[in-house]
């Protein structure tokens, strides 16, 4: 017994840092895939808190860069309002079509406080969490093109993780001109390109081609701009192709973002599936 | 007193790390981690379990501002242990040193030494565990970078404090 003891006391500057190190590695394993933990990440208040206090004097160098994207933002919806304005009056009779595609999704405004690109694994902050309605697993777009989806949220924070991530979860797009579907993932070279997948060899892709998202998955609803096609080859053998494109989201630049609330959707699509049951 | 200097010393140099260094985007491949200087420059007075469980509290708090819960904490723990050793090895009169570890007590070859050790082991630990092993080259290149970019800060940090 006393033996015992006199181990433990010999060793226990080891025994602590073993068991320091194991909860590290829990911590880790558990965290591995993004943080799910709302105390030990950035959606903690007290951490968010410090990172909204930067932004708030960060964010005024940023005005006019903000409010070119907004500009740019606004001249894209009017430009589709007019278009739709005219549609509208074409089909003045189905309304309702109208009614039911805009309840189906709204957005909640957000700003983002903290960033962290450039490594294998990024994420972003945002300013509205739970109270606001905000629950994992929402898609969230930027003035031109889609961001990425929600995947932590606190009572008044949550974090976001892009669509440039090393976690890849895949949002199904389509090409504009011809509707042929793929899916978006990411190389890890650069955040300004992402790479389409899965579209096969035989569909015709040329550079400069628009690339919209598809709607298949409920995180984004349909044509939501994703990018332009800079690249397409062909690898040695392969039967798809293999196209870089590039984001009209610029994260560097990136403070306003809208988080896509699908709850009704969501709901839609569930009952829809019990129906069929 | 000399403890709630510390902690004082502690909190700025967390608020440049969080504010200033973690922004400063210059490549995928530099993120110094300046913050780990408190640890570096810490008195040896205290005993080596509380040593190792001070360390495992900063890398907790740094991992909640950095979104990577466990790894900054790994690293800390690993570098709060081998620093005793370290020590002993450097400074003949280890016993002596109650003070401060800087520039002041060991000679400026000895803490170049002690620094790169300590900072290099540290930048491993964070790496490898964020990259998880994939993107070899990557992962050593930030290792080499960051770790002599903290190194140069630890050493400009060290020579303001001296005046």
């Amino acid at each position: 017994m006393q033996n015992l003891l006199q181990i433990i006391q010999k060793y226990s500057n080891f025994i602590v840092f073993i068991l320091l190190e194991i909860a590290a590695f829990l911590l880790i394993v558990q965290n591995s895939a993004y943080p799910k933990s709302t105390v030990l990440s950035t959606c903690n208040s007290l951490v968010a808190w410090h990172y909204e206090l930067e932004n708030t004097i960060v964010s005024y160098f940023q005005l006019k860069e903000d409010n070119e994207q907004l500009q740019q933002e606004n001249v894209m919806l009017r430009n589709q309002l007019v278009l739709y304005a005219n549609e509208r009056e074409r089909y003045k009779e189905s309304e309702n079509v109208y009614r039911y595609a805009n309840l189906q999704h709204h957005f909640i405004p957000a700003k983002v406080i903290q960033m962290n690109m450039g490594g294998m694994k990024n994420y972003m902050t945002i300013n509205k969490g739970e109270r606001d309605g905000i629950k994992e697993d929402m898609g969230v777009i930027g003035p031109i093109g889609i961001v990425g989806k929600v995947c932590t949220v606190s009572q008044h924070f949550s974090i976001v993780i892009p669509v440039t991530t090393s976690l890849n979860f895949g949002v199904s797009c389509r090409l504009q001109k011809n509707s042929k579907l793929g899916t978006l993932s990411w190389d890890g070279n650069d955040d300004k390109h992402a790479q389409l997948t899965e579209v096969e060899s035989s569909v015709d892709v040329q550079p400069g081609d628009i690339i919209l998202t598809s709607g298949l998955s409920t995180t984004f609803p349909e044509n939501l701009p994703v990018g332009v096609v800079e690249k397409a080859y062909v690898k040695n053998g392969d039967a798809m192709w293999t196209i870089d494109v590039r984001l009209y989201t610029d994260f560097s630049k990136l403070s306003y973002v809208q988080v896509i609330d699908n709850d009704i959707a969501n709901k839609e699509l569930e009952q829809l599936k019990s129906e069929m049951e | 007193m000399k403890w709630s200097k510390q902690f004082i010393r502690f909190v700025i140099i967390f608020l440049l790390q969080i504010l200033l260094i973690n922004n400063l985007h210059l490549s995928g491949l530099c993120h110094p981690y300046l913050y780990i200087v408190c640890l570096l420059i810490m008195p040896i007075t205290l005993p080596n379990w509380a040593e190792l469980i001070i360390g495992a509290l900063v890398g907790l708090i740094m991992d909640a501002f950095c979104n990577s819960p466990g790894v900054h904490m790994a690293a800390c723990t690993l570098l709060m242990l081998i620093r005793p050793y370290l020590i002993g090895r450097m400074v003949a009169d280890s016993e002596r040193l109650t003070d401060e570890i800087d520039l002041s007590t060991m000679s400026t070859m000895s803490f170049f030494i002690y620094a790169t050790v300590l900072i290099v082991t540290h930048h491993v630990m964070v790496f490898v565990l964020t990259n998880w092993f994939h993107g070899w080259l990557f992962t050593i290149g930030q290792i080499i970078i960051s770790s002599a970019i903290t190194l140069g800060l630890v050493f400009g940090y060290l020579f303001i404090k001296k005046k």
